[in-house]
């Protein structure tokens, strides 16, 4: 747990941080967004040393951190930044070996471990462990960096606007699989963003800054349903209603759905929709027909609309945000969801969504 | 059409305008002048060949082609002056002249320095180690040359062979001195200079002005000082301070080196790259760490190029210090220009171009292999 408690840093006339007092449990991600100058970069500075609190008192699981030995204290932090700073004259390996060696573990271990973050990050050992920084894209710089932030397996890693140097698709794929490293090792992170979007897609909990304090430290679903000021609600956007649709899977709003068997025969559709679906023995979805344009004696197969169930089925982890542009897209009131197989597993509606929606943001 | 193939096309006009001057001097003996010779009268084959190759590095030079043709014209260049030199005897005595020395035209001098420059501009850009081998070879396998025999300044050297190795020594020595003392100071002002930004302008400050002298005033400027030091403390003038001779030159050619050094140092440290310390510092290293493997490692390669700008310069300096009693080649240089005799003063000025590029080699040579990997470093 890493707890601020009435921070204030001055620098000189300038008040960067303004009495902030802040906790962040264990294993949770906790992002610090605002806009420039606010004092993200010095809150986050602070808790690792490289700036000391004007007052005000930072503690991590309990052990305040002026108490502690500075560089023992930094060493068992993962710091990563924008710029990245790999160290140009050493390797991707001797980068990623920083805080080992400084710790002095044996070359062995260190070697291993080494290989073990260059897989975590998803860079082949073997192909990148020799290679000089100046060799690396931005995308694999950074990967590098958080992997070397990693090394020595801190509880809590510090990130600076990690990836707001590559482009937004490598921004994109480094955000996901850094969730995904998150869920496996969860780590106590601060992760300092501009991106509201990042922000919302990562944190646990969303600390919007303004002018060195905090103005709301919420979820992401309820600092979108429940902007505390103005303020926070321009800076959350005009679509914060559909951001925070993207916070929450298909599977939490579909309802069970059944599809027409292919060998029914037409007279015998009693459906109350026009369009029913229709899925083959399995129970794989095949695609759908319309009632009204089936002649008597034939059966749903002969009447099908074709389509490529993994093209126009909704998959359950997917975000409801995706859903609803979907329908919109397609100008469709409803659409399957199916599993990995193909298999209609529910059905996500326009109502259901507008219903979670309007509850959520009225709640 | 780049800047450097401009530069060789400039110094491919000066080959063919050097054409039209004297190429070889023949001296009955070492006192008169001597009778001038344009080659077009001695080989009109090897003057026209001359020509020919001059026009065309100028051409090849012109296209896209890279810079590989224009290295093999260099080579050619380079031979025909050689050859030149080898076959004037002959020619001579074909003539009927009658010599006992042989002294090289402004033609053959104006020839070599544009060839030598051309070399030395192609040199950065063709990557070919047998390029350097073969213009080495056939200087060597030139002074194996009977023709050497004659060549004036040949024959200087072979009077003064004595002197002129203790000239050469003590031009090292000062160069060695001096560039040494420089080295250790000036990284010393130039990390100065960057740990307390207090001291920074103080320090280039000293460091630039030192510059703006001109060399001559300086060593002029530290005579009197000295002289005034040993006549004052007999203790000093026992350790051999005196206000002419070796200590006036070293430390006037230390302060000369100090501003490269120093610079460069400062450039260095200053210039690494403000993410990657803070990076290291929030990594958890100490003061000292991050000092030795970090600031040491990346500022290497632009300390040890301002020292081979400190070296490169100093060697021409040094030849400036003969005119305060500090010996060096330089004494040769002005005994020469004293006596009106060119080829005395090319014994003092071809062993310190040598030296020169040499030195330049050697450090173009010496810096990647003692800088770290993985940092871009010039040739
Ligand atoms: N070393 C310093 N000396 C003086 N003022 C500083 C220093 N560091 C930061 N500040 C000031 O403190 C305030 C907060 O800076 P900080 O870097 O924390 O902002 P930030 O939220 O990280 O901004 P950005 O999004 O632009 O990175 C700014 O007004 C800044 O000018
Ligand atoms: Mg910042």
């Amino acid at each position: 747990m890493i707890e601020l408690t009435n921070v204030r840093k001055e620098y000189g006339e300038t008040l960067a941080v303004e009495d902030l007092s802040l906790r962040i449990p264990t294993g949770t991600l906790c992002v610090l967004i605002g806009p420039s100058g606010c004092g993200k970069t010095t809150t986050l500075r602070m808790i690792n040393r490289l700036v000391e609190p004007t007052s005000g008192s930072i503690r991590l699981d309990g052990s305040p951190v002026e108490t502690r030995d500075v560089n023992e204290l930094r060493r068992n932090i993962g710091y990563v930044i924008q710029q990245v700073g790999l160290f140009p004259h050493m390797t991707v390996s001797q980068n990623v070996a920083t805080v080992p060696r400084l710790l002095k573990w044996d070359k062995k271990s260190t070697a291993a471990r080494v290989n073990e973050l260059l897989d975590l990050v998803g860079l082949d050992p073997g192909e990148y462990g020799e290679k000089y920084p100046s060799q690396l894209s931005g995308g694999e710089a950074q990967r590098i960096g958080v992997a070397r932030a990693l090394a020595a397996d801190p509880q809590i890693v510090l990130m600076d606007e990690p990836f707001g140097a590559v482009d937004p698709l490598t921004r994109d794929i480094l955000q996901s699989e850094f969730i995904k490293i998150q869920r496996k090792l969860k780590k106590t992170v601060v992760f300092v963003t501009h991106d509201i979007d990042e922000a919302i897609r990562m944190a646990d909990t969303v600390v919007v800054m303004q002018e060195g304090r905090i103005v709301q430290a919420d979820s992401p679903e309820d600092l979108l349903a429940r902007p505390a000021t103005s303020f926070v609600r321009d800076f959350v956007g005009a679509d914060r209603a559909l951001k925070r649709l993207a916070r929450f899977a298909v599977a939490d709003i579909m309802v069970p759905a059944e599809g027409l068997g292919v060998d029914l025969e037409a007279t015998e559709i009693a459906s109350e929709y026009r369009f029913p679906w229709v899925v083959d023995e399995d129970g794989r979805f095949v695609g759908w027909v319309d009632t009204d344009a089936v002649s008597a004696g034939t059966t749903v197969g002969e009447a099908l609309h074709r389509v490529v169930a993994a093209e126009f089925c909704l998959r359950e982890e997917g975000s409801v945000k995706d859903a609803l542009s979907r329908m919109i897209h397609e100008g469709v009131q409803s659409l399957p969801v199916a599993d990995g197989d193909g298999r209609l597993t529910g059905s996500v509606t326009l109502a259901a969504i507008q219903e979670f929606s309007t509850r959520g943001t009225a709640l | 059409m780049n800047r450097a193939n401009r530069v060789v096309q400039a110094l491919a006009g000066l080959g063919v305008v050097s054409l039209f001057f004297p190429s070889i001097v023949a001296k009955a003996n070492r006192v008169v002048s001597g009778d001038a010779f344009p080659l077009w009268d001695l080989s009109p084959l090897f003057a026209a060949l001359l020509l020919v190759a001059w026009v065309l590095l100028a051409v090849s030079v012109a296209g896209r082609t890279g810079p590989r043709v224009p290295a093999w014209i260099a080579i050619g260049l380079t031979l025909l002056h050689l050859l030149i030199i080898h076959m004037a005897p002959g020619w001579l005595d074909a003539l009927g002249v009658t010599y006992s020395r042989i002294s090289l035209g402004p033609h053959m001098w104006i020839g070599l320095f544009s060839v030598a420059f051309v070399l030395l501009d192609l040199q950065t850009r063709v990557r070919n180690r047998l390029f350097f081998l073969m213009v080495a070879a056939a200087i060597v396998t030139f002074a194996f040359s009977p023709a050497v025999q004659f060549l004036s300044t040949y024959l200087e050297f072979l009077g003064k062979r004595d002197r002129f190795l203790y000239e050469m020594g003590r031009h090292l020595m000062l160069l060695g001195w001096s560039v040494g003392t420089a080295t250790v100071v000036g990284v010393g002002i130039g990390i100065g200079a960057w740990r307390r930004p207090i001291l920074e302008s103080p320090l280039f400050a000293f460091v630039n002005g030192v510059q703006t002298i001109p060399s001559l005033a300086l060593f002029g400027l530290l005579i009197a000082p000295l002289a005034f030091l040993s006549m004052r403390f007999p203790v000093l003038r026992q350790w051999g301070l005196r206000g002419i001779g070796f200590t006036p030159a070293y430390i006037a050619l230390t302060l000369y080196a100090l501003l490269p050094i120093a610079r460069n140092t400062y450039l260095g440290f200053a210039g690494v790259d403000p993410a990657v310390a803070d990076a290291a510092r929030g990594m958890g290293m100490d003061t000292k760490a991050l000092f030795l493997q970090i600031y040491v490692p990346l500022a290497t390669p632009v300390v040890l190029t301002g020292i081979r700008v400190a070296v490169v310069q100093a060697v021409g300096n040094v030849v400036v210090a003969a005119l305060i009693g500090a010996g060096g080649l330089g004494s040769f240089v002005f005994q020469g220009l004293g006596q009106n005799a060119p080829d005395l003063i090319m014994l003092g000025v071809l062993p310190v171009l040598a030296m020169a590029i040499l030195l330049d080699r050697f450090f173009a040579v010496i810096i990647p292999l003692l800088s770290p990997k993985g940092i871009p470093v010039q040739p």
